[in-house]
């Protein structure tokens, strides 16, 4: 395990000299996520200033959705987005021999490799609006709730990858997955929004065949309206499973891999 | 001329040859419409009316606004910061035509491939969901909204040409295009309906090219405007394509200039 962590100290180090090179990408990172901020909170506003709720839901309490989707969006894409992106090279190069070679384990080498290190102030920015937003509700909440919401956070990340690391392992047969960014937008397009904003039988689809509701919602729902045990039971659940899942379908479609010398 | 649509079937070619990548493709741009229907549902059954629209009229909105965007922002143009970038301009530059003749065919393209889809998509849509449309029957406002959109298609281009001439300066396109990815539909009326937007905002935002390229045409649809803010607005678009053509010209000769096809 101490292997392991010292092993990701180095990538994140790597990562971090290697793309301090462009100072540019960090600040054009950092308004990208500023952009999305500034439409969302004018759109909400825009939107809930004739209405005071939606299915449910008021302003604050949907600002804090948006905010933690984004926050779950931005570690992601930190830890995992330069990694599973270029799965389908390695194995259309041949390249994926060099990896199954090393002497670590090949899930963690494949899917941690690269830090997009220029996610790093994205991720402060969204905790930071979490937390603002949170206020707004003036939902009282425990310092158990607060940590059990971080566990939770956590979940939808494992989620989030579990998924996007099934979709990438596909390049075993597939060889080109030119639609990987379409993917992840399609998997967390309809993840902005809780799921009582749509109607049957989109409703069933976003919240159990893409656990969009469990991922999202759920989290969302725990702070600030409260979400009964079965349903946080049920969300860690799906998280083990998805993880578990996942990591047996990769190393399946490893076994089906023909490296380039044959 | 025949060349240019052979870039055309060769793009359309390209688009259909990677199965996969094509169905994830169209999910998420059917999953992409649901989910803004679905928002518009729920806050329209909250609300009889939104900033003056009916149930009705926001439905419709929404579905010709689909349609729209797919026609006019389907583009690419992304591929022109790459293909400065990585040297490749120098084979094009090469080559027996006109480099944004090019763009425009693959564009055309890449809309034909779109539009196709999302006319067959949106019919199977509505007849699943049944929403309450309205359908225009005068002949002159549907003449205008398909010249209407004609102008935006233009629009559409030169922004995204422009951006990706960005390439002669700077290694790192995508983060200026990605701006342009969220603040187009937002400013373009792809999100919702502008005249939402306080009138400072509305009138700002008048004067911005992003407007004409799906609120207006949607607008004019709609029936919802007055033939002296038709001509206003067309006005204004054209006075953006003429404006738009010529910084176009402008830096492109001077980016030829800085050319030194580095990727080579």
């Amino acid at each position: 395990m101490r292997r392991y962590l010292k092993l990701y100290y180095h990538f994140f180090l790597v990562s971090f000299l290697q793309r301090m090179e462009y100072r540019f990408d960090f600040i054009a990172n950092f308004l990208r996520s500023v952009g999305w901020i500034i439409v969302a909170v004018i759109s909400f506003n825009v939107i809930f200033s004739q209405t005071k709720t939606i299915a449910g839901w008021n302003k604050e309490e949907i600002l804090v959705l948006f905010s933690i989707f984004m926050l779950v969006d931005e570690a992601w894409r930190v830890l995992f987005s330069a990694n599973l992106i270029r799965i389908s090279d390695y194995v259309r190069l041949g390249e994926f021999d060099n990896i199954l070679l090393k002497p670590v384990s090949t899930q963690f080498l494949v899917s941690l490799k690269e830090v997009f290190i220029f996610g790093l102030p994205n991720i402060l920015l969204a905790f930071g609006l979490i937390i603002f937003f949170f206020n707004q509700t003036h939902v009282i909440a425990s310092v158990f709730t607060y940590l059990l919401g971080m566990v939770f956070l956590i979940n939808s990340i494992v989620i989030l990858y579990s998924i996007m690391l099934m979709v990438v392992t596909l390049t075993f047969w597939i060889i080109q997955l030119r639609a990987f960014w379409d993917i992840y937008d399609l998997v967390t397009d309809g993840a902005r929004y809780p799921v009582t904003f749509y109607q049957e039988p989109v409703r069933f689809l976003f919240t159990f065949l893409l656990p969009l509701g469990v991922a999202f919602t759920f989290p969302a729902q725990f702070l600030v309206k409260g979400l009964p045990w079965q349903m946080l039971v049920l969300s860690f659940g799906v998280g083990i499973f998805l993880f578990i899942l996942s990591h047996k379908f990769f190393y399946f479609g490893i076994k089906h891999y023909n490296s380039a010398s044959g | 001329m025949k060349k240019y649509w052979e870039v055309v079937r060769i793009t359309l070619w390209e688009i259909g040859t990677y199965r996969f990548n094509f169905v994830m493709w169209r999910l998420r741009v059917v999953l992409q419409f649901l989910t803004i229907y679905f928002l518009w549902l729920a806050v329209s059954n909250a609300q009889q009316q939104i900033f003056g629209y009916s149930q009705q009229l926001i439905l419709t909105y929404v579905l010709v606004t689909a349609f729209v965007s797919s026609l006019v922002l389907a583009t690419r143009t992304q591929e022109i910061g790459a293909n400065i970038n990585t040297g490749d301009l120098s084979l094009f530059l090469l080559r027996p035509f006109n480099y944004f003749l090019y763009w425009f065919a693959r564009d055309m393209g890449d809309k034909a491939a779109n539009i196709g889809f999302v006319i067959v998509e949106l019919f199977v849509l509505y007849l699943i969901l049944k929403p309450p449309v309205f359908l225009q029957t005068d002949v002159v406002l549907l003449l205008v909204t398909i010249i209407t959109i004609g102008i935006a298609i233009f629009l559409n281009f030169y922004v995204g040409c422009l951006l990706g001439l960005i390439g002669f300066w700077s290694p790192e396109v995508w983060a200026p295009r990605f701006l342009y990815y969220v603040l187009v539909p937002f400013l373009g009326g792809a999100v919702f309906p502008l005249d939402i937007f306080p009138h400072v905002m509305q009138q700002i935002l008048t004067a911005l090219p992003f407007t004409y390229m799906i609120y207006f045409p949607v607008k004019i649809y709609l029936g919802t405007l007055s033939n002296a803010q038709i001509i206003l607005g067309l006005s204004i678009a054209s006075l953006w394509i003429l404006v738009l053509h010529t910084a176009l010209h402008i830096v492109w000769h001077k980016g030829l200039k800085n050319y030194s096809a580095q990727g080579r």
